[in-house]
């Protein structure tokens, strides 16, 4: 029996330690990553929400991932770290920015219609567009340039292949090829027939992406873009390329902007809001469970570690609302200790020996924390999957890892504890 | 011992009041919805002018917006309440600003377009109707096997009972606040709340039941009224601490915590307090009425 309960303390312990090795901020684990964990709310940032036009789409999940594959590469481009991009639902893109400064002009960025034409050479320098480099933002072109019919929705497939450059007879040129469908190919033949021997451009929102010479009219439908500098580079074409074939339209439909002062301020209240509440709490267990309570605050504190590095392993996006749903968590670990308590205390009243009250008040207990703090459970699980917005799911996850925590130290904890407590010579110590 | 039972006509007495004023403050007062439901924008921001409320009527008409809500926070703290302008406007908006006010920052920017606000109505009503069928089917399976003549559908029910109660009076409190207050809007937070309060509420009621259940099976042949009032008074201690730990930490958030979040944490106040009263004086007399009344029609 004792055999046993020392068995459960060490397992207890290596838990604890596990707990504090996550904790700590520079840890062998996942040390780095703390401010990771604080939501837009404490931190400051933005957060926007965007709806796409999917109207004209044949298959909609497919674009709308595309869609946020293009939202993540200008978001890369903006130099924001750490972006969170997901889809929501059927139609929407939620970005969140941490940290960022310029929003408006991040705003502007993100959310333009992204559209891929093929523009040729003009020499009306009133009508034409001088057109800046996609890669270079300081490069300008020197031509002036006007739209073809042939754009991005024409286009069928854009690869990455090898050609020419011998090196031991292995192809070592990457090379973006281009195939259109069969409009497309009739488009640029024209194209190509018109410009022999001229520039045409390949533009993406506004910026040339690639401004090949015309060596030949192509009327195969298939296009070879030649002069990458690397695999790489080739690879980001043919992803622009791609993301370039169908225009999804997206509107901004939601915005939250939080001031990074606002972020600190109402962090710094909730630590001290949390902290004051906590000591008070722990007080209010010590003066009404005596030494019990003592035991009550210890495991408390070991609930914190636990619940934290879980945070940390998941990992959980601490909100405001988050914050208070684990402070409300602890009210939780806190009940299922009072139940127990309460219990004990009619055990011990009854005659019974301390150690078989602590027994049997666990026992007995046992069946209404489990069932009462279940019904938390399944709101929490509710709230977790039809909340699509990040402080209500937050709070839902806190609360509910809270209460699963809070079951397992205030039964495993505190009961090991006490009864290992009761059966040596401290056990006079032991009041309830 | 306390006596609950025998004064259930009081505990009803109260109850219903309560539940009688919220209705009419519901209906009278309604709710003050928050941009989260409508759409809009809010914009709050900080300025060293002492005349803002004009300057920001001279910048609105020249956006040509007139329908707007500006509440003046103190000490150049403000925060105005728009329909949901665009990122354009915004831009236009911030620029009018810093060229107008002395000093201006905007401490934050929230716009919601009219499709998020129908999103999280629609959302919001689904939550709670499966958390109300969710707690349901949660308590007929906790209480399936409950003694004859108990039944395992009352106790479900008067749960329920108890739990319309609390929401009832809980969204009546957020209703009489939110007319004199601004700041008590219905938001995500508020539905969050409400749910939150529903899993409080039913696990306070289902630890008065449990109690109920085993002194039942223990000694089967009592008077059901004095085992009720055993099972509450045995659990009466666990029902005070247990609230008194919440409410601790969660009116130290509330006093000290983040001022964005004050109206959230003060429905759960509210709220948890009303589902621990009504674990005691709501759900069980109710249970024990339903019960005996179905003993004296079994016997007629």
């Amino acid at each position: 029996m004792r055999r046993n309960l020392w068995i459960v303390l060490s397992v207890i312990t290596i838990v604890i330690t596990f707990g504090v090795l996550v904790d700590i901020p520079k840890s062998p684990f996942l040390g780095q990553k703390i401010k990771s964990l604080l939501g837009l709310d404490l931190i400051g940032g933005t957060e926007l929400i965007y709806e796409a036009d999917l109207s004209q789409s044949s298959d909609k999940i497919k674009d709308l991932n595309n869609l946020s594959n293009v939202f993540r590469s200008r978001i890369d481009e903006l130099g924001v770290s750490e972006p969170t991009i997901q889809t929501s639902g059927s139609n929407k893109i939620i970005i969140e920015l941490a940290g960022i400064k310029n929003i408006d002009e991040a705003v502007n960025r993100i959310g333009a219609t992204y559209e891929l034409s093929f523009m040729q050479e003009t020499d009306d320098t009133t009508t034409g567009l001088q057109l800046k480099d996609y890669y270079d933002p300081d490069f300008i072109y020197p031509k002036y340039w006007q739209k073809t019919e042939l754009t991005g929705r024409q286009l069928q497939k854009a690869d990455v292949t090898f050609q020419g450059g011998t090196q031991n007879s292995v192809q070592t040129e990457p090379v973006v090829t281009l195939k259109f469908d069969n409009p497309g190919k009739e488009m640029f033949s024209m194209l190509t027939k018109d410009n022999l021997n001229k520039q045409i451009a390949i533009v993406l929102d506004d910026k040339i992406v690639s401004a090949p010479t015309v060596q030949t009219q192509i009327s195969s439908g298939e296009a070879v873009i030649t002069g990458s500098k690397d695999v790489k580079e080739a690879q980001k074409l043919a992803s622009r390329l791609n993301e370039g074939m169908l225009p999804v339209p997206a509107r901004l439909v939601g915005q939250q902007n939080v001031g990074a002062t606002l972020g600190q301020d109402s962090l710094k209240k909730s630590v001290v809001g949390g902290i004051i509440g906590l000591l008070m709490v722990a007080i209010f267990m010590v003066v009404y469970y005596k030494t019990s309570g003592l035991i009550a605050v210890f495991a408390l504190l070991i609930y914190a570690i636990i619940s934290l590095a879980i945070f940390k392993i998941i990992p959980v996006t601490l909100t405001l609302a988050g914050i208070a749903g684990f402070i409300l968590s602890i009210g939780m670990a806190i009940d299922a200790n009072i139940l127990i308590f309460e219990r004990m205390k009619e055990e011990l009243k009854a005659g019974k020996t301390l150690n078989l009250s602590i027994i049997d008040g666990f026992k007995r207990a046992w069946t209404s924390v489990r069932d009462s703090n279940f019904s938390s459970i399944i709101t929490c699980i509710i709230l977790y999957y039809t909340a699509g917005s990040g402080p209500v799911r937050g709070f839902a996850l806190t609360l509910v890892i809270g209460i699963l925590v809070s079951l397992f130290t205030a039964i495993t904890v505190t009961r090991t504890i006490l009864l290992l407590i009761s059966g040596s010579k401290l056990q006079r110590f032991i009041h309830v | 011992m306390y006596k609950f039972i025998k004064l259930t006509k009081v505990w009803f007495s109260i109850s219903g009041f309560l539940m009688v004023i919220s209705i009419i403050f519901i209906s009278v007062f309604g709710l003050r919805l928050g941009i989260d439901y409508k759409g809009g924008t809010a914009i709050e921001f900080k300025s060293d002018n002492a005349d803002t409320k004009d300057i920001l009527a001279d910048m609105l008409k020249e956006m040509s917006i007139d329908n707007y809500q500006y509440k003046d926070g103190g000490q150049g703290n403000g925060i105005l309440k728009l329909p949901s302008i665009s990122n354009d406007q915004h831009v236009q908006f911030s620029k009018l600003a810093i060229d107008k006010l002395t000093n201006y920052r905007e401490i934050s920017y929230d716009n919601v377009g009219p499709s998020i606000g129908k999103d999280l109505t629609n959302k919001s009503i689904l939550a709670v109707i499966l958390a109300t069928v969710g707690i349901i089917i949660y308590i007929a399976i906790a209480f399936r096997r409950v003694p004859k003549p108990l039944s395992t559908w009352i106790f479900g029910v008067s749960a329920v009972v108890a739990l319309i109660h609390d929401l009832l009076i809980t969204i009546g409190f957020v209703s009489i606040i939110g007319f004199f207050f601004t700041w008590m809007e219905v938001d995500a937070l508020f539905i969050t709340a409400m749910l939150t309060i529903m899993g409080f509420s039913v696990h306070d009621t289902i630890v008065v039941y449990d109690r109920l259940r085993e002194n039942f099976i223990h000694n089967p042949h009592q008077d059901i009224n004095l085992t009720a009032d055993e099972s509450i008074n045995q659990t009466l201690a666990r029902s005070i601490n247990t609230t008194l730990t919440v409410i601790i930490v969660l009116l130290a958030l509330l006093l000290l915590g983040a001022t964005s979040i004050q109206h959230f944490v003060l429905i759960l106040v509210f709220g948890i307090f009303i589902g621990t009263y009504s674990s005691i004086f709501v759900a069980t007399p109710v249970m024990i009425l339903w019960h005996r009344s179905k003993l004296t029609n079994n016997k007629m």
